[in-house]
């Protein structure tokens, strides 16, 4: 999609450029408002840095974290194909992240062809497949493993070499930990806390650095 | 019923894809990459082996449905498998690749990538509820759904034609060794209980729809759970 998105875009470049946005840690990307197909309104993002958690919101208000989006990938891609998602939602997690915006109605335009089609649909069936890991991990695992599921998700994609062993390299809160694993915030306090205890981690503000990844892959049931 | 809206898809599967007979509880086998496929017949339940060793049923197609999108995915996917839930059913299965040889590819790669993201969200969807629904709520959920795509008025309600048993219907709202699968037959008898549904064999009929939508038996009643 990268590929097809930077292409044809003789009359887009201004475009682009002028769509560079900055966001701050939480700011709202897409709101479910957005979601619902406004028109030509509605945007989709592609991020140039930082990290972007991608949710969907219950109906009682509580958020599922889908999965948490970094530098290169893009969000949104169901509305573009007109799938009205009005419980999708993204937010960025980093200070000072940046991104692409582009408006739905020109990415289209630059999507249309086959090659373009078949790409997004390919995408869309591999973010659907992580959808089903983390369905699986929802029926089957209990708090404690799905938050260590995340933490090594996480450490593998945005671990950093630190002296006490990995840190995860964004502005990690409880809360995004909380919707990525599907519970309750003070639950997830409480089992980093644990896991703190443990030795398997250690908690500083906004930071998380995992000190004993095999014991946390142990806890997660990772394969 | 069991309607799809993706003409294009539809109508090249049906010219270029193959035809396969099925009997009740045969499965298709891990379906191949880049293979798309037509219901034509019937009723099938797809299940996934994700990466966990987890065997997850996901929908159930009928007449009219096409799945297979997620062959689509370039990593090391899930595998997927659909079995017959009816007495009979045929599938016609197609390779991607014969479909996209013709004029007018754009348009089948553009319904493709629709179906993809439609999917997409209700997978959203499946693991939203999941994380926060209690399982009375899913239940209710997917009987209105299931109404809703493959559902024929009656006198008494909207019936099912999808053939179900309780142990499909527990797979298909993510029932597995944390929530024991009576549980699921309990909620069945409970909706059964206050009018909102009747069902005999493999036939569930949607009565009254409206509570099954907004009802919470649960805390209503209160006492569902503590009198089992």
């Amino acid at each position: 999609m990268e590929k097809t998105l930077t292409r044809n875009t003789d009359g887009l470049v201004g475009l682009l450029e002028q769509h560079d946005r900055q966001f701050g840690a939480r700011s709202m990307l897409l709101s479910p408002k957005q979601s619902l197909i406004d028109g030509d309104s509605a945007t989709i993002y592609k991020i140039k840095s930082g990290s972007v958690i991608s949710c969907f919101r219950h109906e009682s208000g509580k958020c599922l974290g889908l999965e948490v989006h970094g530098s290169g990938e893009i969000i949104g891609l169901p509305m573009l194909m007109g799938i009205a998602v009005p419980e999708y939602f993204a937010c960025a997690v980093d200070k000072n992240t940046r991104v692409n915006g582009y408006p739905i109605s020109a990415a289209r335009l630059m999507i249309d062809d086959p090659a373009g089609y078949l790409d997004i649909a390919r995408r869309l069936a591999e973010a659907s497949g992580r959808v089903l890991n983390k369905i699986s991990r929802l029926a089957s695992l209990k708090i404690k493993s799905r938050l260590a599921w995340e933490l090594v998700s996480l450490t593998g994609k945005f671990g950093l070499p630190h002296p006490e062993g990995t840190l995860i390299g964004l502005r990690v809160t409880h809360w995004i930990l909380a919707w990525l694993a599907g519970a309750a915030r003070e639950n997830i306090s409480g089992t980093l806390e644990r896991f703190q205890r443990e030795g398997v981690v250690r908690l500083g503000r906004y930071e998380i650095v995992v000190k004993n990844l095999p014991r946390l892959r142990e806890a997660a049931h990772w394969e | 019923m069991g309607q799809q809206n993706y003409p294009q898809l539809t109508r090249r599967i049906k010219s270029n894809g193959k035809a396969l007979n099925f009997v009740r509880n045969q499965s298709t086998g891990v379906i191949p990459r880049d293979e798309l496929v037509l219901v034509q017949a019937g009723y099938f339940i797809l299940t996934a082996t994700v990466s966990s060793g987890e065997c997850l049923t996901l929908q159930i197609y009928g007449p009219g449905c096409i799945l297979g999108e997620f062959t689509l995915a370039r990593h090391e996917m899930d595998k997927r498998e659909a079995v017959c839930i009816s007495k009979y059913g045929q599938l016609i299965s197609a390779d991607l690749k014969r479909l996209m040889d013709n004029p007018g590819q754009t348009d089948v790669a553009r319904e493709l990538a629709i179906l993809a993201a439609s999917r997409h969200r209700d997978a959203c969807d499946m693991a939203n509820r999941l994380a926060y629904d209690r399982l009375d709520i899913r239940i209710a959920a997917v009987l209105l759904d299931l109404a809703d795509k493959f559902g024929e008025s009656s006198e008494t309600g909207v019936e099912i034609q999808a053939p179900l048993t309780h142990e499909t219907l527990a797979r298909l709202v993510g029932v597995t060794t944390l929530i024991s699968r009576p549980n699921v037959s309990r909620v069945m008898h409970h909706f059964k209980q206050l009018g909102w549904i009747a069902y005999w064999g493999r036939r569930i009929t949607i009565i009254r729809h409206d509570e099954l939508r907004g009802g919470y038996p649960i805390e209503r009643e209160g006492s569902l759970w503590k009198k089992h």
